[in-house]
């Protein structure tokens, strides 16, 4: 065994695979799921570890990889913080070559729908106006047929050999990259909103690197430095990035202190954040 | 070395595969087959697989390279067993990859 989640357990298969297993037993569609995504993205050029196929061991089944032999840009830079530009330069190229990637509609899950239910259940718990704001923007972004990770942060790039690697394929969709970005948002900086802690347990990096990491993530990718793009992309970002973290809060922790916490904050971001942009497309 | 080699015909220059090829022997192939590329550069590049008999990820991860640097490389003479590690993996919806003779269905 190599590794356990809450999810599954990795055990190395020989010297280049792993196998994947699921604790539980029906997990057969999620992991064929999972598979066929990242084979997808494996067809299409996205450098990630090579797909095998699913097994089945002691009545669990399990997904078969390539072993990587490799560790995480978080790694990378926690090992030498000198050189987070070079490391964050990495993810955001691959990043960019994810978004340049097409698909046809159909291939992948749309973004856009995930986005949309989680705008639309947010009705009831934030004010009207900004209820229906919100779905309007979501409404109005344009269908954009590229490839998007969907949980893109710097745990999910390795780098083997000078090449990053992709990882965790789950999330592989197609939509605007808006909807990517509030992902990488929320990874950055969002989760750790009302706990500054988060981003230690996350990636063992501290809030204020993992702040900075978002700011070269929107640097870079916009190829800018101007402040107020910056600033107006970021926004919309945030706007996707409070919604799915609010109805995620309010589902799962609106009994707990903290969650309260988190709820409130995400209301207040939302309230601020719609009364400034009426666009989500930049 | 594996005495690797390879051969001009009908403007397609082909080079056949070693045996068993896993990550213990992965980069000195490599190393081979880019030499052996490199001075032949001409025409497109054809990997002979008949006496491949197993290709691990590291050896797909040379292909994959391989495709990278020249866009159009073809397999041919795969046997069965190695097909179905190129047609899991999804290299046979990536690149052509022909059955050896006498397994094509």
């Amino acid at each position: 065994m190599i590794g356990k989640g809450a999810n599954g357990t990795v055990y190395r298969y020989d010297a280049e695979t792993i196998v994947k297993t699921y604790h539980d037993e029906n997990a057969l569609e999620e992991m064929t799921f999972s598979r066929d995504m990242s084979r997808k993205a494996f067809v299409k050029g996205i450098p990630t570890a090579i797909p095998y196929d699913i097994v089945k061991a002691d009545g669990t089944f399990g997904a078969v990889y390539e072993l990587l032999n490799a560790e995480s840009i978080t790694k990378h830079i926690k090992a030498e913080p000198e050189n987070m530009e070079k490391h964050m330069r990495t993810f955001v190229e691959l990043m960019k070559l994810i978004h340049a990637t097409p698909v046809e509609a159909g291939e992948v899950p749309n973004m856009k729908d995930v986005a949309q239910n989680w705008a639309d259940f947010l009705k009831g718990h934030i004010a009207d106006g900004e209820w229906q704001k919100l779905h309007d923007m979501v409404a109005e972004v344009p269908e954009h047929l590229f490839l998007m990770h969907g949980d893109y942060h710097t745990n999910n790039v390795m780098v083997q050999n000078g090449e990053p690697l992709l990882i965790d394929m789950d999330t592989l969709a197609y939509g605007h990259p808006v909807f990517e970005l509030a992902s990488v948002f929320n990874a950055f900086v969002g989760f750790s909103s009302v706990d500054s802690e988060a981003s230690m347990r996350f990636f063992k990096l501290p809030l204020e690197m993992t702040e900075k990491m978002w700011d070269l993530t929107l640097r870079m990718y916009l190829d800018t430095e101007d402040r107020e793009k910056l600033k107006s992309v970021s926004n919309k970002a945030k706007i996707i990035g409070y919604t799915r973290i609010l109805r995620r809060t309010i589902r799962r922790e609106a009994d707990t202190e903290m969650g309260q916490k988190l709820i409130a904050f995400c209301k207040a971001q939302l309230s601020e954040l719609l009364a400034k942009e009426n666009t989500l497309v930049f | 070395m594996f005495n690797m080699s390879g051969h001009y015909k009908n403007g397609e220059f082909t080079i056949a595969l070693y045996y068993h090829i896993d990550s213990n022997n992965a980069a000195d192939i490599e190393a081979e087959l880019l030499e052996i590329r490199k001075s032949n550069p001409e025409g497109k590049l054809v990997l002979d697989a008949a006496k491949v008999d197993y290709i691990s990820s590291a050896g797909l991860r040379i292909i994959l390279r391989l495709l990278k640097a020249e866009k159009d490389v073809k397999i041919i003479n795969v046997k069965p067993a190695v097909y179905e590690i190129f047609d899991t993996t999804g290299f046979t919806d990536m690149m052509p990859v022909e059955k050896a003779f006498g397994n094509c269905r």
